[in-house]
């Protein structure tokens, strides 16, 4: 997978780099240098063409003035040949037809003439007579075209190529007729000449080298060719580019190929004799032969041109380096240097120098403008972090406030080390003390250590004026920040200490101030700012309440403990009370009634015994005492019932109210059944308490019901509950004697009464046994009536609900 | 055969005279003795604690306890006669003016066979003493003695 992304990476990095040089500046000079030498470019080809034309016109002048020479040559040779045959003719051994001197004649004539290879005489009929070859008999030139035309013609004629018959070689023929005396054809003096003597006249002339000439029949066969004759005679030429235009029959020029297929420029004509077409004639001069010197020119002018073109190009690039490229390369390392962080680099090109220098100073603003950006984006990410850090910091002393519990002291410790570890140099906390003064509680350094135990001893309190400042900070509740290098007022625990910035902030709660928090820092370069104000503030309030908090607590510790001490006293005294009263009681219950028993007994001895010494009054005395006695007892026993109820151990259970009430019904109902009571009673009031009190209470209530209606005819009494603000709350209701409004406050006082004796008996007791009952039960008891029209009493505890 | 008498233990004087007046009335002719404190009552029923001897007379069918009595009060009586031998079963009715809870429990703890609440009306006292006379008298068996 690396590789794969390697490969890629380098063929984009490739790509890069080319489009990146397509791109460039040199490559833009040296376009331009392509494109300033262009037109001398064109010129020189222009010219190198107009060369190549001129030379072109030159070869093929050359090849048709060449061509002239070859016809006059050609031409010349067969006006000879003409001559000589027209000669032979007035010869009488030709005449006479003798073949024995005829042939002697021709024989001879051939061995001066050895131009000619053959030379014969033929009849009319184109049968062979004599010849310069005796021992050739019996061929027939009949067949022949030139002898046929001569026949005709009457006229000398010129062969086409052709075998000659006699020397079996490649020859070209010529024919004279023979005219007798009557002017008739007797026949034709024949002579056949070797093409390779064509070509050695041919030959003469001198052609340029590479050259090729080339005579061709009228049927357009090569009848002589230099150079290389052998290779090309016989040969049809008609259907090449030259042959087709030598044989149309004017005189001309041509660029074409001939047999061989080389091209070559042409000069071609026919060849003449006497207004009788023999053939053609053409030269051809190779181009390359032709064009050489064009060629050479050209390429000449071209290298040099080159050569002018390196030389600019280098030119270009040499000064282009010096004139653009140094202050692009600059701009370019300059940004490379801005791209890898260096936003100080700036590039050093005078903004006079034109475009580049203009260029040069709109990229150093930019670079100042980024750079701005840069510093201020640090600013902000410094500004995040640093409130982060800040977050983190109150939220880690936050945790510490929370886990030292009580013992606040190491987390101010811990707050000192770290406002040195991440804000400052140099911190300390002072607590007020109770006397309103200074006391150092912690200190910390960023390099000295164990601060504490050694400015504990010289700074723990501070005289008026060394706190002045903090005192200030403390009275007024507004953070100082002193900047500068004055400092003679700021208490510092060790005076060799330098210090540049001091900030004292106060450590609020809500109510006051309990202290103060200082934090120095020695150096200017991190100096503190009021922007610091609020974090520092932040953590003095947030230390100032955990400290308010913890001593709080431990002030409801103290109070606490006193409580509980007071408490665990006044247990002990009340019970201690409780046990007097318990004496009290059972002394009460002992003494108090043993006086009365003797008083009743006696009383009543005296009565049984003694009733003779006594008259009425005395007797009635004696009643009087006893029941006084009785009564006495009464209210002994009602006393130590109150008293009981107040002392007994409560016993909670579920207690049924009705089941109580029906109960004391059913009793009263037996005991008195000739009292005609209407009871109504709510069924299923269950509640919460001690059965044996409560049944005290209610047996009191309904008894007092029973007891006040008793003088009523149509009496009713009423249990039940009823809902008073949401709360149950129980009633006894009766229809009977009621009281007074004026005297509610008084009904529940213990031996209180608000009727006589003799109309309603009884102690005054059962109320406030009923109150202390359900007082005991947490609850509260209160009566509603009017005189004759009836008692309500109410009464609601927590358990009842 | 044994008098069989009751011991009566009661500091107060008003309370010695209206109980034998009660059991005359009741026409309860049986002796009764009377002694005044806790010590002098453990003296007659279990002998003198110097002496080491057991007391020289028979046990009473029964003693009427008062419970409030000067020296030893009538339950450490009590305690103290469950404790010997001599009078572990002895029938002891305890006759108190208190109608105590406490002294009740602590009362049949301690083994009392009866507690009686001396009433304050003199008709009841009278009556309760009569009950009292006969039932243990002339109805309850005692136990044996040594």
């Amino acid at each position: 997978m690396y590789e794969f992304c390697h490969v890629l990476h380098s063929h984009f990095n490739n790509q890069r780099q080319m489009s990146g040089f397509l791109n460039s500046l040199r490559f833009r000079l040296i376009l331009l240098v392509f494109l300033a030498v262009l037109p001398a470019v064109g010129l020189i080809i222009y010219n190198g063409v107009e060369d190549r034309q001129n030379a072109r016109n030159n070869a093929q002048e050359d090849a048709l003035r060449l061509t002239s020479l070859v016809s006059m040559e050609i031409t010349q040779a067969i006006q000879l040949t003409r001559q000589l045959l027209l000669s032979l003719t007035e010869f009488p051994a030709i005449k006479n037809g003798d073949i024995q001197d005829c042939s002697f004649l021709l024989e001879s004539i051939r061995r001066i003439h050895p131009f000619y290879t053959a030379l014969a005489v033929v009849d009319s009929d184109g049968a062979l007579g004599c010849s310069s070859h005796k021992d050739q008999f019996g061929i027939n030139l009949a067949d022949r075209d030139y002898v046929q035309r001569a026949l005709l013609s009457c006229d000398f004629t010129v062969s086409d190529f052709l075998v000659d018959r006699l020397t079996g070689k490649p020859s070209l023929a010529f024919a004279q007729p023979i005219i007798d005396q009557e002017q008739q054809i007797q026949g034709l003096v024949v002579a056949a000449i070797d093409l390779s003597s064509l070509v050695r006249i041919v030959s003469e002339v001198e052609l340029p080298s590479g050259s090729a000439m080339t005579i061709i029949d009228s049927k357009g066969k090569a009848l002589a060719r230099w150079p290389d004759p052998e290779k090309w005679i016989g040969h049809s030429a008609a259907e090449t580019g030259i042959g087709k235009k030598a044989m149309a029959g004017t005189v001309g020029v041509a660029e074409t190929v001939g047999m061989d297929g080389v091209p070559r420029l042409y000069g071609f004509r026919p060849l003449m004799s006497d207004e009788h077409g023999i053939g053609f004639v053409y030269i051809g001069i190779p181009q390359q032969i032709a064009y050489r010197e064009a060629n050479r020119i050209l390429t000449r002018n071209l290298i040099a041109l080159g050569a002018v073109i390196l030389l600019g190009l280098l030119a270009a690039f040499l000064f282009g380096h010096v004139l653009i490229m140094r202050g692009v390369v600059e701009l370019v390392n300059t940004s490379k240097q801005l791209a890898d962080g260096n936003l100080e680099a700036r590039t050093t090109i005078s903004s006079t120098k034109g475009e580049i220098g203009e260029l040069a100073a709109a990229f150093d603003d930019m670079a100042s403008s980024l750079q701005q950006r840069e510093k201020e984006r640090k600013q902000a990410e410094a500004e995040i972090r640093r409130n982060a850090e800040r977050s983190q910091f109150l939220s880690e002393i936050s945790d510490e406030f929370i886990k030292a519990g009580l013992d606040y002291i190491p987390v101010l410790s811990s707050i000192v080390h770290r406002m040195v570890e991440w804000f400052g140099d140099y911190c300390f906390i002072h607590l007020l003390t109770d006397d309103e003064k200074l006391s150092l509680a912690s200190a910390a350094h960023n390099t000295l250590t164990n601060l504490e135990d050694d400015v504990q001893p010289s700074f723990s309190s501070l005289s008026d004026d060394e706190a002045s400042v903090l005192h200030r900070v403390v009275s007024t509740g507004n953070p100082s920040l002193i900047q500068g290098t004055d400092f003679q007022d700021i208490p510092v625990p060790l005076d060799d200490l330098s210090c540049h910035d001091v900030f004292i902030v106060p450590m609020r709660t809500d109510e006051q101030v309990i202290g103060t928090l200082t934090l120095i820092r020695h150096q200017s370069h991190h100096a503190l700012t009021i922007e610091d104000e609020s974090f520092l503030q932040y953590v003095a309030d947030r230390a100032a309440v955990s400290i308010s908090n913890v001593r709080l607590v431990r002030t409801i510790q103290r109070m606490n403990a006193e409580l509980e001490e007071r408490v665990r006293s006044r247990t002990m005294q009340l019970s201690l009370a409780n046990r007097e009263l318990e004496a009290f009681a059972y002394s009460v219950s002992h003494d108090l009634r043993t006086p009365l028993r003797a008083i009743d007994g006696f009383s009543r001895i005296l009565m049984e015994k003694y009733s003779g010494l006594l008259d009425a009054k005395g007797s009635d005395y004696l009643q009087r005492t006893r029941a006084a006695a009785q009564r006495m007892a009464e209210l002994i026993d009602d006393l130590l019932e109150l008293s009981r109820l107040t002392r007994t151990e409560m016993r909670q259970t579920n207690v049924d109210l009705s089941a109580i009430v029906h109960e004391f019904r059913l009793q009263v109902q037996e005991s008195q059944p000739d009292r005609a009571v209407n009871f109504i009673v709510q069924d299923g009031l269950v509640v919460r308490g001690d059965e044996r009190l409560l049944r005290s209470a209610l047996e009191n209530l309904m008894g007092n019901a029973w007891k006040f209606t008793g003088k009523h005819e149509h009496a009713l009494i009423e249990f039940g509950m009823e809902t008073q603000q949401g709360e149950p709350v129980f009633l006894v209701r009766d229809n009977g004697a009621g009281f007074d409004m004026k005297y509610a406050d008084k009904l529940f006082g213990a031996f209180q009464r608000l009727h006589s004796l003799t109309e309603f008996p009884g102690t005054g007791i059962g109320l406030a046994i009923a109150q202390r009952v359900i007082h005991r039960h947490g609850g509260s008891i209160w009566a509603e009536g009017a005189v004759d029209r009836g008692a309500t009493f109410y009464f609601k505890f927590p358990g009842a609900r | 055969m044994r008098e069989k008498y009751l011991l009566l233990v009661e500091d107060n004087p008003d309370d010695e005279e209206l109980t034998i007046v009660a059991l005359q009335e009741n026409n309860i002719g049986n002796p009764v003795v009377v002694v005044h404190d806790g010590a002098e009552a453990l003296d007659y029923l279990i002998g003198k604690e110097e002496t080491g001897k057991d007391a020289p007379h028979d046990l009473p069918v029964v003693v009427l306890l008062d419970l409030k009595l000067p020296k030893i009060n009538g339950l450490e009586v009590l305690r103290r006669l469950r404790d010997h031998e001599r009078t572990k079963y002895l029938p002891v009715v305890v006759l108190t003016s208190s109608r105590e809870e406490e002294d009740r429990i602590q009362s049949y703890s301690l083994g009392a066979n009866s507690y009686v609440r001396k009433p304050v009306d003199f008709g009841q006292f009278i009556e309760a003493v009569k009950q009292l006379g006969l039932y243990w008298l002339v109805w309850n068996e005692p136990p044996p003695q040594k």
